[in-house]
């Protein structure tokens, strides 16, 4: 258990950046984008990990069993929020671009050169 | 504890709420005055806390969670005269555009005034808080809001391309800073910058310590617009409408810096004191390389907003070369720099708007001479590039000097002096160049040396008659510049900033304050004053500016050529295309990584 | 737990020990949702696409209870947020769910027909006005910002828990308009209403 849950998440974070750096579609790139992303949720979630440890709820277990680091679930829980709320505006931009472009390929979008 | 502190957060984003909810229902002139209002009185609140922090830095736990044992449960502002300072400064700004923007846009929809009082409730959040994942939350929250704003006129496909831009690269750089939190959250297990610097005293600087550092400044210099990380900033500014600009130009770009310094000077400096020089090194070198590209790119640009963002980018550079001296006198004269030339900049994004708004272009070339009819605007221009070229004794100037009193102080006085006086020459420069032109008529019609790009400005500031400019607008474009030429003048101002950058830097006193509740002992500053050589600098500096300036409106064609020829390459680097950026970006945080990590061994 | 009473600690650190940071959160959901309105309206220019084809029928007859049943699961998971796993932002998200089911088999028309397009604006703002206030009541009875005010009650109960409570369900009415306003938006993109 002890490396997979960090290598795992290196993995995401290269694969998603990969993505979007090579990407030719708008849309693709923002998935991309959503990809990486997870790799923080499940860095931090394996930071929170506690071998042995259950769900940090106690309405049905005694106080004072160990439970896994409810913290990092907080925290995950925001990122997931400010990730899916990013990306849904990125893609109300792309639809945009789309709109008024019909052209959702980074490689032809370049009003900005130089 | 201070009730006033979370009130700066708080209201407003309960006047954005209120906004959004029922904006639509109320007359159109009350969203104006809720809209100047809200931040009045957020700068009110914030310059109260700015007096207050001086005698001792301020800690206020939200939901009354305060530390037990020792250790710390819920989240902390900890206000302190910088902090507070910046606050301060963004809310000002924001109370100064919205009286800007009353004759600005055609229409505003309530939802515009919404995302800027969101913007400023982030900003302040930003600056006055002391737990990094708040930091986090903040970092995104400013970001988001800035990317809608960026792209609102959103019937040009210029605005969306670097609304785009903007929201992917500074995503990325939102989510390194937040696996950095996330590394240093598992190392310490705690949010709490005071409790992290505790526990990080004694470490020496590790693998994981390396990476996340590494990956906190990566992302905090995205947001700053180091290079070369900076390639994002020129598409937005350049497509953003005038009065957002300002803002992004004046504030957000430093708030990447503060934050690079905070969390440095709370969680780094302790692992990493022995390898400071190294450090050093390394923050200077992004730094030098900052300043240079972002005043080059400045010269070459015809398009007086994304003129302006290279020349923000290039300041940046500047600010950042304090910062990265690690000393107090360098931080203070970073932030002076930062409010002096805040100001500037912001007046000069606010000008280019008036003359978008009656001239109906952001064309250096196609406005030659056009600009005859607007005095002020042509003064805010004038002084403004002098300002930044470091004329004395203005604040571009002052920060400048301590900058290079710093530097002088560690033995880099001379690569930093040079470095900073040319960029300066080449930003104040291309402002001055532009001066002439638009407002003298001089240079000629045609220049080769900018490439012969469509006019890019975004029809939406220009829609309508040419129309004159409102009493409201210039006269806001007036009272920054005034604002940023008069900030040189405060008494007792290096003294003050000086001691406020030690308060910053204080790390063992920074702790005690927030976990033990001890009043802060007041660092005594050096006494100082400023040198001959750095006014010399200055001079020098401004005659650069002004004789680049000059030179280029008199060039022959042949050097013109030859000098396209050279500067194409750096051109081509910004491309416009977001895969590249990112490709920049992770290239960027690698060499990062890989400088500290040698560094550290 | 013997604090506030709340026995799903995760939800007891989202609204309490760091409530502050779900507030700037939810204003970030607030703020992209306004982003979204603000690039999306008044770009349109004619229809463009037509309603999307009517779904199949087996579709439809599963649509109705199926909705249903989400409106069910999301007040739940949301209301119950702090006894047992769940909370405002996953309830709230359920919730949202429904509407879009209605969509999936009826069509734009059918979700028009349900969700009244302002007044999601309204309840998200609202939401999240009533969020900043709770905290700002919290400083007014002196206790610091976000502070708890009301009855903890008896601990695994609906009862319980206190402002956690109230801010838990605020949250999932605002994640719920939320999602559902960056929902219509895109709705708007394909399937126009009339008398935009």
């Amino acid at each position: 258990m002890s490396h997979l849950p960090y290598a795992l998440a290196a993995w995401l974070l290269l694969v998603g950046l990969y993505g979007v750096v090579t990407s030719r579609h708008l849309v693709h790139l923002v998935l991309c984008l959503s990809v990486a992303q997870s790799s923080t949720y499940v860095l931090l979630l394996a930071i929170g990990y506690r071998s042995g440890a259950t769900a940090p709820v106690f309405a049905d277990l005694p106080l004072g069993r160990p439970v896994v680091d409810p913290v990092v679930q907080a925290l995950v829980l925001t990122d997931v929020v400010v990730s899916v709320t990013v990306s849904a505006l990125l893609l109300a931009l792309a639809v945009d671009v789309f709109e008024g472009s019909g052209e959702l390929d980074p490689d032809a979008l370049d009003t900005m050169r130089g | 504890m201070n009730v006033l502190v979370p009130l700066t957060v708080a209201i407003p984003l309960l006047a954005a709420a209120a906004t959004a909810a029922v904006g639509r229902l109320v007359p159109p002139a009350v969203l104006d005055v809720v809209a100047i209002a809200v931040p009045a009185a957020t700068a009110v609140l914030t310059g109260i806390l700015l007096v207050d922090s001086r005698r001792g830095t301020i800690v206020y736990w939200f939901g009354g969670w305060r530390p037990r044992h020792g250790h710390t449960v819920g989240i902390a502002f900890t206000v302190d005269p910088i902090g507070a300072g910046l606050a301060l400064f963004a809310a000002v700004l924001v109370a100064a555009v919205s009286i800007y923007t009353w004759h600005y846009f055609d229409e505003t929809v309530p939802l515009y005034h919404a995302l800027v009082l969101v913007f400023l409730g982030a900003m302040t959040g930003f600056s006055l808080t002391g737990d990094l994942f708040d930091l986090f939350v903040f970092f995104e929250l400013m970001g988001v809001a800035a990317y809608a704003l960026t792209a609102l006129a959103r019937t040009q496909l210029a605005p969306l391309q670097g609304g785009f831009v903007f929201a992917v690269t500074n995503t990325i750089a939102g989510f390194l800073v937040l696996i950095g939190i996330a590394l240093l959250y598992g190392r310490t297990g705690s949010l709490n910058l005071a409790q992290i610097s505790r526990s990080l005293v004694a470490q020496p600087p590790d693998g994981l310590l390396v990476v996340a550092f590494a990956l906190l400044a990566a992302g905090f210099l995205v947001k700053a617009a180091a290079v070369p990380f900076h390639f994002w900033l020129a598409d937005a500014y350049a497509v953003a409408p005038s009065p957002v600009c300002a803002l992004f130009s004046a504030v957000m770009s430093d708030l990447g810096l503060y934050a690079l310094a905070r969390v440095y000077w709370t969680v780094f400096s302790g692992p990493f004191g022995a390898t400071g020089s190294a450090v050093r090194g390394i923050l200077l070198g992004f730094a030098c390389l900052t300043m240079l590209v972002g005043g080059a790119m400045a010269f070459l640009q015809r398009h007086l907003k994304r003129m302006l963002a290279f020349v923000t980018i290039s300041r940046g550079g500047l600010f950042l070369a304090g910062i990265a001296l690690l000393t107090a006198r360098g931080l203070a004269g970073a932030s002076i720099a930062v409010v002096g030339d805040g100001f500037v900049k912001a007046a000069l994004f606010l000008g280019v708007g008036v003359i978008a708004r009656t001239l109906r272009s952001g064309d250096e070339l196609r406005l030659r001479g056009r600009g005859r009819a607007l005095p002020v605007v042509a003064v805010t221009f004038a002084l403004g590039g002098l300002v930044v070229a470091g004329l004395p004794p203005f604040a571009g100037f002052l920060g400048t000097s301590l900058v290079e009193e710093s530097a002088r102080a560690v033995g880099v006085g001379l690569p930093v002096s040079v470095v900073a006086n040319v960029s300066a020459a080449l930003a104040g420069g291309a402002i001055l160049r532009a001066t002439g032109r638009v407002f003298l008529g001089l240079g000629p019609p045609e220049d080769p040396l900018f490439s012969p790009e469509a006019d890019r400005t975004e029809r939406d500031e220009l829609r309508g008659t040419g129309r004159i400019a409102s009493r409201a607008m210039l006269g806001t474009t007036a009272a920054l510049l005034a604002a940023g030429l008069a900030v040189g003048f405060a008494p007792g101002l290096r003294a003050r900033t000086e001691q406020a950058a030690m308060r910053l830097e204080g790390r063992t006193a920074y702790a005690r304050t927030v976990l033990a509740r001890a009043p802060n002992r007041q660092p005594a500053a050096a006494p100082s004053h400023v040198e001959l050589s750095s006014v010399v600098d200055g001079l020098v500096a401004t005659g650069g500016a002004l004789l680049l300036a000059a030179a280029s409106l008199r060039r022959r064609r042949a050097t013109a050529g030859s000098l396209r020829r050279w500067t194409w390459p750096l051109r081509l680097l910004h491309s416009g295309h977001v895969g590249d950026y990112v490709a920049w970006l992770v290239a960027g945080t690698a060499t990062l990584g890989l400088l500290v990590a040698v560094a550290a061994r | 737990m013997p604090e506030r009473h709340a026995t799903d600690v995760v939800t007891a650190v989202v609204f309490d020990y760091r409530g502050f940071d779900t507030m700037g959160e939810e204003f970030i959901l607030f703020a992209a949702a306004a982003g979204t309105a603000l690039l999306m309206r008044q770009t349109r220019g004619g229809s463009r696409g037509t309603d999307p084809s009517p779904a199949s029928d087996s579709l439809r007859v599963l649509a109705a209870p199926l909705a249903g049943a989400l409106v069910v699961l999301g007040v739940y998971v949301a209301v119950h947020g702090y006894v047992t796993p769940g909370g405002g932002f996953q309830g709230g998200v359920v919730l949202a769910a429904a509407p879009v089911t209605v969509f999936l088999a009826g069509g734009a028309a059918a979700y028009r027909r349900l969700i009244v397009g302002r007044a999601i604006d309204l309840v998200e703002g609202i939401a999240l006005a009533v969020f900043v206030a709770v905290g700002l009541a919290g400083l007014a009875a002196g206790g610091g910002f976000l502070h708890d005010l009301l009855p903890l009650g008896k601990p695994g109960t609906i009862g319980s828990a206190g402002t956690i409570a109230v801010l838990n369900d605020i949250t999932a009415l605002a994640v719920g308009a939320g999602f559902l306003l960056f929902f219509a938006e895109f709705l708007e993109e394909i399937a126009p209403g009339r008398g935009r």
